[in-house]
C-alpha cells in the first residue's frame, strides 16, 4: 500500500478512514482516528466516571476494541456515533462494577434513591455551603461532582447533548433511545443537576 | 429557579474544562496493540492461524467419512475383542455340556429321575403271596441311572419292606406308549397265528 502522508489523512472523512483501514490495517490511518477521537473521547468518559486514570484506561480499551473489532464496523451507522457506543458501554460496565464493590465496602447499610449514584462523592462536601464564594475552577468542580450525582442513564445524555454537543439523532443512535426519550431523560437529567446546583445559581 | 438559571447551567456545562488524553496515551495504545499482535502471531493463535491456513471447505466431507470410518472400525474392533474375551470360557464349557446331551441322546431309555420325585413306598411284601424265591423284578424297565443305593438297584430278598421306586407320570405315559406300538406291531402275526388255529 502507498503510504499515506498526513494531509491527505486529514482530508478524509472518519468513515473513508475506517473503511481504509479495514482493508489495508494501515497503523497510520488507525493513528489518524485515533489522534481525532482520543481528546472527546476522553472528556466524555472523565465527565461520565469522574475518575481520570479510569478514564485512561476505559479510552484506551476503547481503541483497542476499535483495531481489534475493526471489520464490525460497517457504513449503516457513523463512526463517531460507533466509537461512541463502544465508550459509553465500556464506561458504564466499569461504573456498574465499580458500585458493586462500593456498595459492599463503605455503602453498605445506606439506602438511596433507584439508580442514584454510589461512590466516595456521596460522602459529606462542604463545598455545598452557600457561604461559600465560588471561582471559576470551584465552580467547575462543583459542577463536575453534582454530575456525578445524577442518574448514569441522565448523567450520559447530558454529557453527549450539553458537553460534547451531539446532536439528539446521534444521541438517540449511540444509547439506542428513541429521539423523543433521549429528550425527555435529558430535560430530566437537567433538572436533577440544577436541583443539585441550586445553591450555586440561586439569586 | 428560571430560565436564566438554566442557560447559565448550560453554558457552565459547555465551558466545563476539557479532559484531554494524556500526551503519552498513543505510544501506551502502540505498545498494547504490538504486544496483541505479537502474541496473536505466536503462541497463543498459532492453532488457529493454521487451521485458517490448512482449512478447506473442500475436506469437511472427506474427514467426515474418515471420521465415520474410524469409528466404525473401531466399534466393530472393540465388539470384537469383547467375543474373543469371552470366547476362552464358553468355548472350555461347550464340550461339557455337549457330552451331556449327546450322553442323553444316545440313551434315551435311561432317563434321570430329579431326587425330589424319588417316591418311597413301603409294602408289606407278605401281603403279595408271592412266596420265597420270587424276583420281584418291579422297575418295570425303569433303571435309574443316577441313582446308585443299593436298596434300589436290587430288590432285597427279607421280610424287611421293600422300597419301590414309582417313576414319575411322563416316564410310565413313555413306557406305556412303547408297548403299545410294539403291540401293534405283532398284532398281524398275532392274527396269523389265531388264523391258523382255527
Amino acid at each position: 500500500m502507498d503510504k499515506l502522508d498526513k494531509k491527505q489523512l486529514a482530508e478524509k472523512t472518519d468513515e473513508e478512514l475506517i473503511l481504509e483501514f479495514q482493508k489495508t490495517n494501515s497503523i497510520e490511518i488507525y493513528n489518524e482516528l485515533v489522534r481525532r477521537y482520543k481528546d472527546p473521547l476522553m472528556n466524555f468518559i472523565f465527565k461520565f466516571v469522574g475518575s481520570k486514570d479510569l478514564a485512561e484506561d476505559i479510552l484506551q480499551e476503547t481503541f483497542f476494541r476499535l483495531y481489534r473489532n475493526k471489520d464490525y464496523y460497517t457504513t449503516v451507522a457513523k463512526f463517531s456515533t460507533w466509537i461512541y457506543t463502544i465508550a459509553a458501554n465500556l464506561a458504564k460496565t466499569e461504573l456498574r462494577r465499580r458500585n458493586r464493590r462500593a456498595i459492599f465496602s463503605i455503602h453498605g447499610g445506606n439506602s438511596r434513591e433507584e439508580g442514584e449514584e454510589i461512590s466516595e462523592y456521596e460522602l459529606p462536601d462542604d463545598r455545598y455551603r452557600p457561604d461559600i464564594q465560588t471561582d471559576s475552577n470551584i465552580k467547575s468542580e462543583i459542577i463536575q461532582q453534582a454530575l456525578l450525582k445524577v442518574k448514569p442513564i441522565y448523567r450520559e445524555l447530558i454529557i453527549l447533548r450539553d458537553i460534547q454537543e451531539l446532536s439528539y439523532e446521534e444521541i438517540a443512535e449511540i444509547t439506542g433511545l428513541k429521539i423523543g426519550t433521549v429528550k425527555s431523560r435529558i430535560n430530566r437529567g437537567r433538572a436533577r443537576l440544577q436541583e443539585l446546583l441550586k445553591d450555586i445559581y440561586y439569586e | 429557579m428560571g430560565t436564566k438559571d438554566i442557560e447559565k447551567l448550560l453554558t457552565d456545562l459547555k465551558n466545563l474544562p476539557k479532559q484531554n488524553a494524556p500526551e503519552d496515551f498513543e505510544q501506551k495504545l502502540l505498545m498494547r496493540i504490538n504486544l496483541y499482535e505479537s502474541q496473536k502471531s505466536s503462541g497463543e493463535m498459532s492453532f488457529r492461524r493454521i487451521f485458517v491456513n490448512y482449512f478447506s471447505p473442500i475436506y469437511v466431507p472427506a474427514f467426515t467419512i474418515v471420521l465415520v470410518a474410524v469409528l466404525i472400525v473401531y466399534t466393530l474392533n472393540r465388539n470384537q475383542f469383547k467375543i474373543n474375551s469371552i470366547e476362552t470360557p464358553i468355548e472350555k464349557a461347550i464340550p461339557v455340556v455337549q457330552d451331556e446331551q449327546s450322553v442323553a441322546k444316545n440313551e434315551p431309555q435311561k432317563i434321570s429321575v430329579p431326587k425330589k420325585r424319588n417316591y418311597v413306598v413301603k409294602r408289606d411284601r407278605l401281603k403279595l403271596n408271592l412266596g420265597p424265591g420270587v424276583n420281584l423284578d418291579e422297575r418295570m424297565n425303569y433303571e435309574d441311572i443316577e441313582s446308585t443305593t443299593p436298596s434300589l438297584v436290587s430288590f432285597p430278598i427279607t421280610d424287611e419292606p421293600v422300597t419301590i421306586r414309582i417313576p414319575p407320570p411322563e416316564v410310565i405315559f413313555k413306557n406305556e406308549l412303547e408297548r403299545l406300538n410294539n403291540f401293534n406291531n405283532y398284532k398281524d402275526s398275532i392274527r396269523l397265528i389265531n388264523s391258523r388255529r382255527r
